[in-house]
């Protein structure tokens, strides 16, 4: 992509996909404890 | 290289009174000792977020981050992943017990919340010296840092440019304390943002998009469009790991968390700190590879210019005054920070706690004053010339530091059976090994830091295991759940 190998260009997407990733974790995480300390 | 212009000049003006407004503003919440450490125990997201988020990037994000890109090429770019997956999880781990031991033990600095859980001032003692001695030299780090970007972007003299850059941070971190420095990070870190942004779209459309950086990168080395390039994986991961570990261990970024309003704060924060981390990272990074596929090898030999000199050749003279503020504001929000817990560590951890206990909060506060004066001075004069070896000794610091505070810290938190031992034993085992293997200049793959922390967090459980325990009916308080919940006062 935009003519690079393969590893480089995987490399500027990892970075904004874990981003996404950690997003959802902390809010899984954090919906969940928080209803469980409210219950 | 750049010169002082009437644009520059009223932009950085205008962008100085504010802070001092800032400072003379939070006045109210500074005028007894608690608020001066914790304001009012009230922070929300978006602020505990920016004040994470701008205390811990400073100019050298800018400045270092990109001079590394300029040298590194495209690889650069596998740089923030250990700080997008560490620093929520760091929040996650640290922020409720710290903010819980805030509300519930009356705890206001970091040094403090290990006198409370240890129930001693050793560790707290020993924490706080460290603080006191290896804090002073990354404050002259990144004075040096932004006043040698104020010289080049504006052409101001280095002397004069540490005298602003210190005499404003001092003036409104003393008159307002710990909410002048969450607020005026804040903003700074709005216009850090928006700095590094625009730079980044601006040079990437000079360059010709993603395609143009790549072509022009290969037609000068085609090492620069690899991964892991001239780094080597080893040197990539090893960056990438010690900048996203290390949040975890900072004094200056784990006291933002003391004065969080609720536990809900955490979650929405640590969300708002992973994307303006991965912005400032992305866009930093970036500009500086962007910089060699402009300018060639120009400024192989000093890749630090590779950001300012982008900011001269490319923008407006009213956006280049806007990206040179962002560049102070970066230093700022830096110093301030540590200019806060290094005075707490000396006026309440040294002196209330273990030198002068029948000390009253007002003389302490007065204290905390004088000390930020004293180290405000220190720095100046140390930043006029700065010793050799000063990045060495800045990360020599951090990695202190970070082996210091984090074992015992997890396992405070943690672990029910941790022991004063335990925590002392890890606290001399971390500092131990990594002076050690510093000193010896070994490395084991990548950071001393990574065999001090694993040194650390073996020694604790294994010392409290034949050590004295802590009073059974404190541990069990502090780990109930109605402790958990903040139901519990002191």
């Amino acid at each position: 992509m935009f003519g690079t190998p393969w590893p480089t260009w995987l490399g500027w997407f990892l970075s904004p996909i874990l981003t996404v990733v950690m997003i959802i974790v902390v809010w899984l995480i954090e919906i969940r404890r928080n209803k469980k300390i409210e219950e | 290289m750049g010169s002082i212009t009437a644009t520059n000049l009223i932009v950085l003006i205008i962008y100085l009174l504010i802070m001092v407004g800032i400072g003379i503003y939070c006045r109210r919440y500074a005028t007894k000792l608690e608020g001066f450490f914790v304001g009012f125990r009230n922070l929300g997201p978006w602020l505990l977020a920016f004040t994470y988020f701008a205390t811990y990037y400073s100019s050298s994000v800018m400045i270092g981050n990109s001079g590394v890109g300029y040298k590194a090429g495209l690889a650069w770019f596998f740089m923030p992943l250990a700080q997008v997956l560490l620093i929520p999880i760091g929040l996650l781990l640290f922020a409720k017990a710290l903010m819980n031991a805030s509300k519930q033990l009356g705890v206001i600095t970091i040094p403090d919340y290990f006198r409370a859980r240890y129930k001693s001032t050793l560790p707290s003692g020993v924490l706080a010296l460290i603080m006191v001695v290896f804090l002073v030299p990354y404050m002259v780090a990144v004075t040096k840092g932004g006043a040698l970007a104020f010289e080049t972007l504006l052409g101001v003299p280095y002397k004069w440019a540490v005298v602003i850059i210190i005499a404003i941070t001092a003036a409104y971190t003393v008159v307002g304390g710990f909410m002048s420095g969450v607020i005026t990070d804040m903003i700074q870190g709005i216009i850090l943002l928006v700095g590094a942004i625009t730079i980044f779209i601006v040079s990437l459309v000079a360059a010709g998009g993603p395609t143009g950086v790549a072509l022009k990168l290969q037609a000068i080395d085609p090492n620069l469009i690899r991964t892991p390039g001239t780094l080597g994986w080893a040197g990539l991961l090893g960056f990438s790991f010690v900048f996203g570990i290390a949040p975890w261990g900072l004094p200056q970024l784990l006291q933002k968390t003391l004065a969080m309003k609720s536990r809900r704060v955490v979650g929405p924060s640590a969300i708002v700190v992973l994307l303006t981390a991965l912005f400032i990272l992305y866009t930093c990074n970036g500009s500086g590879i962007i910089a060699r596929a402009l300018f060639g090898n120009e400024f192989l030999d000093n890749p630090d210019y590779a950001f300012p000199v982008l900011v001269l050749r490319l923008l407006p003279p009213f956006m280049s005054a806007v990206l040179l503020t962002a560049v102070v504001a970066a230093v700022m929000s830096t110093l301030d920070g540590i200019l806060l817990v290094a005075a707490g560590a000396v006026s309440r951890d040294l002196y209330q706690q273990i030198i002068n206990k029948k000390a009253s909060d007002k003389s302490v506060l007065r204290l905390t004053w004088i000390v930020m004066l004293i180290l405000s001075v220190i720095t100046l004069f140390a930043a006029f010339r700065p010793p050799p070896m000063l990045l060495y000794l800045t990360a020599f610091s951090f990695s202190l530091m970070t082996a210091t505070i984090l074992a015992p810290m997890f396992f405070g938190i943690y672990y029910k059976k941790a022991t004063l031992a335990g925590c002392v034993a890890s606290q001399l085992v971390g500092i131990a090994v990594v002076l050690i293997l510093t000193i010896l200049k070994v490395k084991f793959l990548i950071h001393p830091l990574i065999p001090g922390l694993i040194a650390a967090l073996i020694t604790l459980p294994v010392v409290s295991s034949f050590s004295k325990k802590l009073p059974e009916d404190f541990v069990t308080r502090i780990f109930s759940d109605d402790y958990k919940r903040g139901k519990l006062t002191s």
